[in-house]
């Protein structure tokens, strides 16, 4: 019952983020469409590998997240080990990409686009750091074999949360590129 | 036992309310103001046999079920009684939709006519600005930057333009009568609206938009002029006045020299 | 019993008494806010007091009274035992919901506090004017920033405490959906609107903070000349985008604030007239169509805002809609009483008030819903006393009847019946005499939210219904003197 019961409250977590990217990416749609005072993006390098450390990330967990169901605790330390480095690698990244947007003069005020690239990349951030957190609570259990059966829904809701930010993010740099580059 | 005849009395009270004079709006003076009228009193009529059945029936079931000694009915409707007043309720509520949209136009209602006398009003904390093209018909240049409202000047309008020398500005408005009127409504700070009892219509003054606000005034008048969206602390004293006059005495107006 | 107890009975009485504190403060502000209007030159009550006294007086009650007492406190207190659970899904996270919102009031009245003064642009603070900084006016300095970020720590607090309401109903109910009681259910879709409308609200007031704290013009237009300022940077935003933002939310808030007291209505009408709810099922479809086309009219605040007339022809009709789900409930409601048996009991009585005072208001809200008698309407205090009526009364009303039918849990004992009954009568015909005759003042085209009514010549005939009003708020406010009496008492019983 409880199992399943973080599991729901983990989808609704999730309608919530969606219905609060939702309402940001309605209102770049529309401010767009207000002005023309709408100037291209030029989206930092980085973000291309952050992507892909975030995906990887993903997979490296979830490989865990199936080691432990078949018990194999020191298999899942290692992989989820690296998943969450990887995790707080995409974060480290990120802030590397703000630091370079900021020496190319692009700031949260100096445009529309630039204001909603901060807004919606900072709150995905803000997710990923509650994720990152929950990654490193399951890691910490996991390093003193404290994982018993009644810890694995800590295992699957964060495995599921980040897969739910890598798909959030996909769908970020998607809207970014259309938008705003 | 105090809860049906009280419930009554105040059903009563509400309607002699409705019949009572201060309770109503003033004339009316324009077709769509008569019109809003008309939809008032048609939407008064359902909404008060609605509100008296509704009560009449609680003050009903209050008195007839008071608690005797008799045994509870068990009995849940007759088939489809859902439905019925479902059916019912959305027929009448539809009725009175489409009746209130028929007459309805849109905020620049009636529709914008070759001939409109338009004049520019700016809303801004705490006043009301007019502007009138004068007997050339065209408005002088404006810039923000040129706003300056102790040199009497709150339209930055740009002196040099020829089009601007015969531009009235006042602080009150001016109308003639049975004559289409176009305002364009704009703000220079916050958000104000822009509402005539008489007309019975407001508009809400967007800073960034310019919003047109068409009105025929078929009677003669002074009547004020309310701003009705919050703009700070002086909302409740941002007051002018519309006064409508007859064709002659707005054209000599308009044509005489500026003071 | 610890005060960051997990348990979901004491959390329900932690918002109960939070709610307590919340309403009378937001009563004292209303009181002070009537009597300036009949006594604009009394105790040098500026205009910009006046205004952040209104702020904060609708900020309050709708946040921490309607969106907290109907849901968390009744909800937290009873839903699990109708459903057959042990506890809610997450008792931490319950816990941390509570004191999140906690925060967010301590948060909100240093805003009112603030220097410079409390924030002046209503609950529904619109941009330019919230957005701009002080130079629009007092308290819209530090005193608005401070009430957008106890805002946006209230809609965290709401997410939470919707997660925790929907997993209890899913995963926890030892009933079939169909059989759980209407209480329940309402509270189940509230909290899913809860949801859907706090998690919007969260990223718009991030997006108006940005604008006053971060240089962006999410929502402020290019060319503004604000006193004698000119705002040169910021540039291409538009203010109509906060109200839909801010309406997406503000909507279904307003269901929020009245679905837990219909589900309470329809309890208390059935137990005390000895007969089940009639038409279970159409009453469950009907909340759930009120929450749906409640997610779908926003619009109907925005008629005369300047957006286009086809938007504004589609919410009038889905606005008119919700019309006959909320017909739907009141036959039933009614039908629930007859052929039963009648018993007066306080928590009865403001049940049958709550019915008398939705139809009410519902009837208001008719002429409300037609864009053409909006026109005139819109902020009158046409529009003050529909909201009042259904919020300030109605939603109230389900409280009361919430608190006198279980206050055993509540307040530990029953309480005592014959002061019900007076608190009853005199409240009820209290909030007509207050509300009714505001509709007229609408009527006369009386525009709200004016600190005064001494400039304009066509208020002048008004005040004596004015003054009235203000009487009757102050003999009403006095007669829940009666409810406070009466808990105390029920205290006091408990502790022998």
């Amino acid at each position: 019952m409880d199992r399943k019961a973080s599991l729901t409250g983990l989808f609704v977590l999730m309608c919530a983020s969606v219905m609060t990217f939702t309402a940001i990416v309605s209102a770049l749609v529309v401010r767009r469409g207000l002005g023309h005072d709408f100037q291209a993006m030029p989206l930092p390098w980085i973000l291309w590998p952050n992507t892909a450390m975030l995906l990887l990330s993903s997979v490296l967990l979830d490989l865990a997240r199936r080691q432990l169901r078949r018990n194999h605790r020191i298999s899942f330390n290692w992989l989820w080990g690296a998943g969450t480095l990887l995790g707080a690698g995409f974060l480290a990244g990120q802030i590397v990409a703000w630091r370079q947007l900021g020496e190319a003069g692009v700031y949260l005020a100096s445009n529309a686009s630039h204001s909603f690239f901060y807004v919606l990349t900072w709150t995905h951030a803000a997710h990923a750091a509650g994720g990152l957190l929950a990654l490193l609570f399951v890691a910490w259990k996991a390093f003193r074999f404290e994982l018993g059966p009644s810890r694995r829904t800590a295992v699957e809701v964060s495995t599921f949360f980040w897969h739910f930010l890598d798909v959030l993010w996909l769908f970020l740099m998607l809207i970014i590129h259309h938008y705003a580059a | 036992m105090l809860l049906a005849p009280l419930l009554l009395i105040f059903a009563a009270a509400v309607v002699w309310l409705c019949v009572w004079p201060p309770a109503w709006a003033p004339l009316a003076i324009t077709e769509l103001g008569r019109n809003y009228d008309r939809q008032f009193a048609l939407t008064l009529v359902v909404t008060g046999v609605l509100f008296v059945a509704a009560h009449l029936l609680l003050i009903y079931v209050v008195m007839r079920y008071r608690n005797r000694d008799r045994t509870v009915s068990s009995w849940c409707g007759f088939r489809g009684m859902q439905i019925l007043w479902t059916v019912a309720m959305t027929a009448t509520l539809a009725l009175l939709g489409l009746t209130g949209a028929r007459l309805w136009g849109g905020p620049g209602a009636p529709p914008a006519v070759p001939d409109m006398e338009t004049i520019e009003v700016t809303a801004h904390q705490f006043a009301w600005s007019f502007r009138y093209a004068g007997p050339d018909k065209k408005f002088g240049r404006t810039e923000v930057k040129l706003i300056d409202d102790a040199a009497a000047n709150p339209f930055g309008v740009d002196r040099h333009d020829p089009a601007a020398l015969d531009d009235r500005m006042t602080s009150t408005l001016r109308v003639p009568v049975d004559t289409e009127i176009q305002l364009l409504l704009k703000a220079r700070d916050v958000i104000h609206d822009f509402f005539v009892r008489e007309l019975r219509l407001k508009q809400d003054v967007v800073p960034g938009m310019e919003i047109p606000y068409r009105f025929r005034a078929e009677r003669l008048g002074v009547y004020e002029i309310a701003c009705s969206e919050l703009c700070g602390l002086g909302h409740s004293q941002m007051r002018s006045t519309m006064e409508v006059m007859s064709k002659a005495d707005y054209a000599h107006w308009i044509a005489s020299p500026r003071q | 019993m610890t005060v960051f107890s997990r348990d979901h009975r004491v959390i329900g009485r932690q918002y109960f008494y939070l709610s307590l504190v919340a309403v009378l403060a937001g009563t004292v502000l209303s009181l002070v806010m009537r009597f300036h209007l009949v006594n604009p030159d009394a105790y040098g009550i500026t205009p910009e007091l006046y205004l952040s006294l209104m702020t904060m007086h609708g900020t309050i009650m709708v946040f921490f009274v309607l969106t907290t007492a109907p849901q968390n406190a009744f909800g937290n207190l009873i839903l699990p035992r109708q459903i057959g659970a042990e506890r809610m899904a997450f008792p931490t996270l319950n816990m941390l919901s509570f004191w999140t919102t906690v925060l967010s009031l301590v948060v909100m009245s240093a805003a009112f506090l603030a220097q410079g003064g409390g924030p002046l642009s209503g609950w529904t603070a619109y941009p330019p004017l919230s957005a701009v900084g002080a130079i629009a006016g007092p308290g819209q300095g530090m005193g608005q920033t401070l009430w957008l970020v106890s805002i946006a720590i209230f809609c965290l607090a709401s997410v939470m405490s919707a997660m925790n309401f929907i997993a209890t109903v899913i995963d926890f109910r030892t009933v079939e959906l169909m059989a759980m009681p209407l209480t329940c259910w309402n509270w189940f879709v509230t909290a899913i609107l809860m949801l859907l409308a706090f998690s919007v609200l969260l990223p718009a007031c991030m997006l108006l903070l940005l604008d006053r704290v971060g240089g962006t013009s999410f929502f402020l237009p290019a060319g503004l000349l604000v006193g004698d300022q000119l705002l040169t940077a910021k540039s291409g935003g538009s203010p109509l985008l906060w109200q839909h933002l801010f309406w997406f939310f503000g909507h279904p808030e307003v269901y929020i604030a009245i679905l837990p007291g219909m589900g309470i209505v329809s309890h208390v009408l059935s137990v005390y007239s000895k007969r089940p709810v009639f038409g279970y099922k159409a009453m469950v479809y009907s909340s759930i169509a009120i929450a749906v086309l409640g997610l779908l009219v926003w619009g109907h605040h925005m008629f005369i805002s300047g957006i286009n007339p086809y938007s504004t022809m589609a919410f009038s009709v889905l606005t008119m809609a919700i019309g006959v789900p909320s017909a739907v409930k009141t036959f039933n409601w009614i039908l629930t009483l007859w052929g039963g048996q009648i018993m007066f009991a306080p928590a009865m009585l403001f049940a049958l008030g709550f019915v008398s005072m939705f139809v009410t208001g519902g009837m208001t809200g008719l002429f409300l819903a037609q864009p053409i008698l909006d026109q005139y309407f819109h902020d009158t205090y046409f529009v003050v006393a529909h909201f009042h009526i259904i919020m300030a009364v109605a939603a109230i009303f389900g409280i009361f009847a919430a608190t006198y039918h279980w206050a055993p849990e509540v307040l530990g004992a029953a309480m005592h019946a014959g002061l019900g009954k007076w608190h009853f009568y005199l409240t009820f015909i209290g909030c007509y005499a207050i509300f009714l005759p505001m509709h007229f003042v609408g009527i006369a085209g009386n525009p709200r939210r004016y600190s005064d009514f001494t400039t304009f010549q066509f208020l002048a005939p008004l005040m004596p219904i004015h003054r009235w009003i203000t009487w009757s708020a102050y003999a009403t406010a006095g007669a829940q003197m009666l409810f406070l009496l009466n808990m105390v008492m029920t205290w006091r019983k408990k502790k022998q």
